[in-house]
């Protein structure tokens, strides 16, 4: 059966190439893909002929394919019918023992490089390295992106700060220069709302949230800044850790607590523990109580939230801050 | 207000006001500084703007501390400034600048700054820094 017009028609139906050459390298029959493949019909002669092999490479490989009767994975370099020369992997096995006055047969399936399940692999792999490499690049691309809102945000810091302190130096060089004492105290209070504005900044920058500023350190640099400033210093009591202050609200308080304390008297601030979050009081007693009611200090009042109660001989105004919930509990 | 770094220049017995030279771009900043440095009794003996001329006017007046801003007109910086002032008088500097972040301390640290002022500063905290410096170089 094997020889014949059944086994032909069997050849033609494996979707590769297929030669069927005896064990010493004689082509004995071949299928259409193979014909079309050498560009010529190999049958009866050496396979040698069609294949551009070291000596002796194709020899082993079939002494190889005439032990196995499962198919064993190699290569052959093919002269193909266009001229070229290419390396094909290629599939073979014992098809037919020797038998007496017959030498061994084997099934040789050449395949093409494009349908190899290796190539497409291979090409799998390729298409994964372009993806990591194209990932790569867009880290990179994001990296210096992210470096240079930095350098921005730092510079763009760095401008603020220096601006402050140079608008600083010109205040205090026009109150130098100031007349009288009316106008040295009105350009004083320009200075001090200044530092409190430059102070607030700081902490806006510095903070590690871009929401709030840390009430425990942001408070007491506002005292020590208003200390500085020559003003009498606000005391401050954290009887609650962990409560943050909104940066929208950071320049109003710092600017209240500042004009509070420019207008002389006791002024005291105090974070006491609430529920879930804390609440600042500030009050004033002497000189700035009677102030309290005057417009710029309600403005900042109502642009803060601060619940204003005053009393005779003092004032005070109380304003809910967050707490984180670990901080809080 | 940070503190000075190591020194190796303790004189003890000396006073907490000095010679100082003052190393700022900004007029307005400048002034602020000399005028809060010469009310306190310290002795400006000159100001720059530049880095060339900070390190010839350190040289010619050989103050006992240079306040040094570090971004300045010109090609270098105050750091720059500070490291040549230091390599070639041995007069420490105390950075009063915008710049105080890790990189740029770091950058600064071969300088052995006197201590860094960060910007916006008060005058207390301009003096406090001074007479650390100074205290910190004559061992007071």
């Amino acid at each position: 059966m094997h020889d014949g017009l059944d086994f032909e028609r069997t050849l033609d139906l494996i979707g590769e190439p297929v030669l069927v050459v005896t064990a010493s390298g004689r082509v004995e029959r071949v299928n259409r893909l193979a014909r079309d493949l050498l560009g010529l019909d190999p049958s009866g002669g050496s396979l040698s002929a069609v294949l551009a092999e070291e000596e002796g490479a194709e020899r082993r490989f079939l002494a190889r394919c005439s032990g196995s009767a499962s198919p064993l994975p190699g290569t052959l370099t093919v002269r193909l019918g266009d001229g070229t020369v290419r390396r094909l992997p290629c599939r073979g096995a014992l098809l037919n023992p020797a038998e007496e006055g017959r030498p061994a047969r084997l099934l040789l399936r050449l395949r093409e490089r494009g349908t190899d399940e290796f190539s497409i692999l291979r090409r799998t792999v390729q298409d994964l390295n372009a993806e990591i490499r194209r990932r790569q690049r867009t880290l990179v691309e994001l990296e210096a992106a992210v470096r240079h809102r930095d350098v921005l945000l730092a510079e763009l810091h760095h401008r603020v700060r220096n601006t402050t302190q140079m608008l600083l130096g010109m205040i205090a060089a026009a109150e130098r220069e100031a007349g009288g004492p009316e106008l040295a105290a009105f350009i004083a209070a320009m200075r001090i709302r200044l530092l409190a504005i430059g102070t607030a900044q700081q902490f806006m920058y510095a903070s590690p949230s871009a929401q709030t500023v840390p009430a425990d350190d942001f408070l007491p640099a506002l005292c020590r800044a208003l200390a500085d400033a020559d003003l009498p210093a606000p005391k401050l009591a954290l009887d609650a850790i962990g409560a943050e202050i909104g940066n929208d609200i950071a320049v109003p308080l710092a600017l209240l607590v500042a004009e509070v304390a420019g207008r002389g008297g006791a002024v005291s601030l105090r974070v006491e523990p609430g529920d879930q979050d804390a609440l600042l009081v500030i009050e004033g007693a002497g000189a700035c109580a009677a102030d309290w009611s005057s417009p710029l200090l309600r403005g900042l009042a109502r642009q803060i939230g601060l619940d204003l109660s005053p009393g005779p001989g003092r004032a005070a105004g109380s304003l809910r801050l967050p707490r984180p919930r670990e901080v809080a509990a | 207000v940070i503190a000075p770094a190591d020194s190796d220049l303790a004189v003890p017995g000396a006073a907490t006001t000095g010679r100082l030279l003052v190393v700022e771009d900004d007029p307005f900043i400048c002034m602020e500084i000399e005028a809060i440095a010469e009310d306190a009794g310290h002795v400006v003996v000159g100001v720059a703007g530049r880095a060339d001329e900070a390190v010839a006017r350190a040289l010619a007046t050989l103050p006992d501390l240079v306040l040094m801003d570090i971004r300045l007109i010109g090609a270098r910086d105050g750091i720059e400034a500070a490291l040549e002032i230091r390599a070639r008088a041995g007069i420490p500097s105390l950075f009063v600048s915008a710049n105080t972040d890790r990189a740029t301390v770091a950058r600064a640290e071969p300088a052995r700054p006197a201590g860094w002022v960060p910007k916006p500063f008060t005058r207390q905290q301009l003096l406090a820094a001074i007479a650390a410096a100074l205290a910190h170089r004559t061992g007071v």
